[in-house]
């Protein structure tokens, strides 16, 4: 007789979600889903509103990477503008989106993943988080502080603070760099440079120790979505979009921003209130893909940095075609911090990176706008329609955490009916379950209210609502 | 120093969310507090919420103000109580940590923590919203004023780095340990 098992709250993830899995009546695991069971309405709330609210507005979407709304945002509003950015701007926009991707991955990798590698997926849960970290590996942890902080402070010296910076707007950036803060913020670069290496050598020391976690976390074929330049070098904050399959082969390139629908459509399930989008062509569900660092280090022909690509070399060879497992993601991560640090040291050193020439001026030219860019998860769509008066009609947000969607259920599924075993729950293999979710880093909302404390509760329930076992996490 | 090159002795962090009321009230003394306190001595930051980057300037200032808001009391309470390092969250988020833990990050990881107070305010409304309610902002000139003495009172009478104990911190001039409703 069926029985489901429920994780909830799914922890060490931004936001709220829960875990369902189903069992047969032999208890093993027959389906498996992940709701996200907060609603936000962004894009209904907007409408009405003036265009040129619309970054500081959408960047409120979330606390953990606002700035890569505001980016998105801005992009957005540059097309219903119809203009052309200066290209200092272009490149301190494209530094602030860096240094947004090396703190979001610090924060994913060391805070809220690093228990797992650090002291094991089946360590005793009430030491399996940060202090645990601290207390066994301090060193990886001023790591994981330091290189975050870098990235925190390059953002509040760009944007004027950490959180919700407002200093993006259309057409622009609303102030240059000056000669100071640019010092300043190359001063921090070989620090971060040197933690982001020693951290990929030791990841790289340690893989073995997880090769059954790259088996089952959601390894299975998919498409992989990412930006990226007309010549297939990595590009997260401008490029044209491009598909590859599961053996690297592209599918799909250069697709403007502008026809993105044309490939990119967005189905619903009642289980969750986040939407699952899935590759056109290839109809839904068969159309799944994935974005994101793994998605973006499957899809370039290069990053375009010295280090970043010696890596990108060696973690190709972990498989032929594309690299699968999404437990990978946690790598990639690595390796799009390295790449990051190395990007924003050469934005940092182009000529023109003072001009004070950083924004252009128009009134609305069109009535449609695009914006996309990559963000720490995966590929932003904001997508705005405006009146004649330059107001908010219309908004569609494809979040790079949606376009994952169905690959996290899937993935789940996988990796519960690889380690779950529904007669005898253990906390261990619950938390693999959970870790696969972590692997995407997903973000599910802002949540900057949350009081930092999500217990793990998990029932194993009869068809009846009987109570057969439970494990529960304060 | 830190590695930043700041040698201020004195943190003061006010946190919580300036766009829920009086959640806000850290945000609105720390700002206060920035154009009243020495900047030579005293480094003041807004923060949503604790996190582990506060943990190294936690382990290099001699003394650190933390003020939040607070659900318990009645409206406009203002309360302080030394804060000392414990580290008790069993799964401590990315969301934000309790000072406690903080200062046990930052004595694990760095050595060393700032003696420390935490301020409170009893809130009335959490609602959304960038105003204080009447009694948190009436409470405002008093939470100033006591956080004012105790910085000034350090700074004068303790030069050089204290120990760890913030369970003796007292403030140098008189500052009741809770504040009669204002």
């Amino acid at each position: 007789m069926p029985r489901d098992i429920v994780i909830n709250p799914v922890t060490r993830i931004e936001g709220h979600g829960k875990i369902t899995l189903r069992l047969d009546d032999k208890g093993a695991v027959s389906d498996a889903m992940f709701h996200v069971t907060q609603f936000r309405g962004f894009e209904k709330f907007c409408e009405g509103r003036p265009l040129t609210e619309m970054p500081s507005l959408m960047a409120r979407t979330c606390g953990i990477c606002p700035v890569s709304h505001l980016i998105a945002s801005a992009k957005a509003c540059d097309a219903l503008l119809a203009v052309k950015i200066p290209p200092t701007a272009d490149k301190l926009r494209r530094i602030l989106n860096l240094a947004q991707m090396v703190q979001s991955h610090a924060l994913s990798f060391f805070h809220l993943s690093s228990p797992d590698f650090l002291l094991g997926m089946d360590a005793d849960p009430a030491k399996r988080n940060i202090f645990g970290v601290l207390a066994e590996h301090p060193q990886m942890a001023r790591d994981g502080i330091r290189i975050r902080q870098i990235g925190q402070s390059i953002i509040e010296m760009l944007g004027g603070k950490r959180i919700h910076p407002a200093w993006v707007v259309p057409g622009g950036v609303s102030e240059p760099l000056s000669p100071d803060k640019r010092q300043q913020i190359l001063a921090m670069l070989p620090d971060a440079k040197a933690i982001a290496v020693r951290t990929l050598q030791w990841f790289k020391r340690v893989l073995d120790n997880f090769t059954e976690e790259a088996r089952a976390f959601a390894n299975f074929p998919t498409l992989f979505l990412a930006q990226v330049d007309t010549d297939g070098t990595m590009n997260l904050y401008d490029g044209m979009l491009r598909f590859v399959d599961a053996r690297g082969k592209v599918v799909q390139d250069k697709i403007p921003h502008d026809r993105y629908a044309d490939y990119i459509a967005e189905a619903v399930e009642p289980f969750s209130f986040m939407k699952f989008p899935y590759f056109k062509p290839k109809g839904y569900p068969a159309g799944i893909y994935r974005v994101g660092p793994l998605a973006r280090l499957n899809a370039v022909d290069r990053c375009g940095t010295e280090l970043a690509d010696q890596e990108l070399a060696e973690f190709r060879a972990l498989q032929r075609g594309a690299v699968l497992s999404s437990f990978h993601f946690h790598y990639a991560r690595l390796i799009e911090i390295l790449f990051g640090v190395e990007k924003i040291e050469s934005l940092l050193n182009e000529s023109d990176i003072l001009s004070t020439h950083v924004r252009s001026r128009a009134r609305p030219n069109r009535h449609e706008g695009i914006g996309i860019s990559e963000a720490p998860r995966g590929t932003l769509i904001h997508h705005y329609k405006i009146d004649d008066d330059g107001l908010m009609t219309w908004a569609n947000l494809i979040i790079a955490t949606g376009h994952n969607n169905l690959a996290m259920n899937k993935g789940v599924k996988q990796a519960a009916q690889h380690f779950v075993d529904g007669n005898k729950l253990q906390e261990g293999m619950l938390n693999r379950v959970e870790a696969v979710i972590r692997c995407y880093d997903p973000c599910l909302s802002c949540a900057t209210h949350a009081v930092g404390k999500m217990p793990l509760h998990i029932e194993l329930l009869s068809p009846t609502g009987e109570l057969l076992d439970e494990l529960r996490r304060e | 120093m830190s590695c930043d090159g700041n040698n201020k002795r004195v943190l003061v962090v006010g946190y919580g969310n300036p766009l829920r009321s009086d959640d806000g009230v850290g945000w609105a003394a720390a700002e206060a507090l920035a154009g009243r306190l020495d900047s030579r001595d005293v480094e003041v930051q807004s923060v949503h919420q604790l996190l582990p980057e506060l943990a190294p300037r936690l382990s290099e200032v001699e003394l650190a103000i933390l003020i939040d808001a607070s659900c318990d009391g009645p409206a406009g309470e203002v309360r302080r109580r030394p804060v000392v390092a414990a580290a008790r969250s069993a799964a401590v988020m990315s969301h934000g940590m309790d000072a406690a833990d903080l200062l046990a990050a930052a004595r694990l990881l760095y050595g060393r923590c700032a003696k420390t107070m935490l301020f409170t305010v009893a809130g009335q409304c959490f609602d959304h919203g960038q105003d204080l309610s009447p009694p948190v902002r009436q409470a405002l000139g008093t939470l100033l004023q006591d956080i004012e003495d105790l910085v000034r009172g350090w700074l004068d009478t303790c030069p050089g780095k204290g120990g760890e104990d913030s369970a003796s911190l007292t403030a140098p001039t008189p500052a009741p340990c809770l504040r009669d409703r204002v």
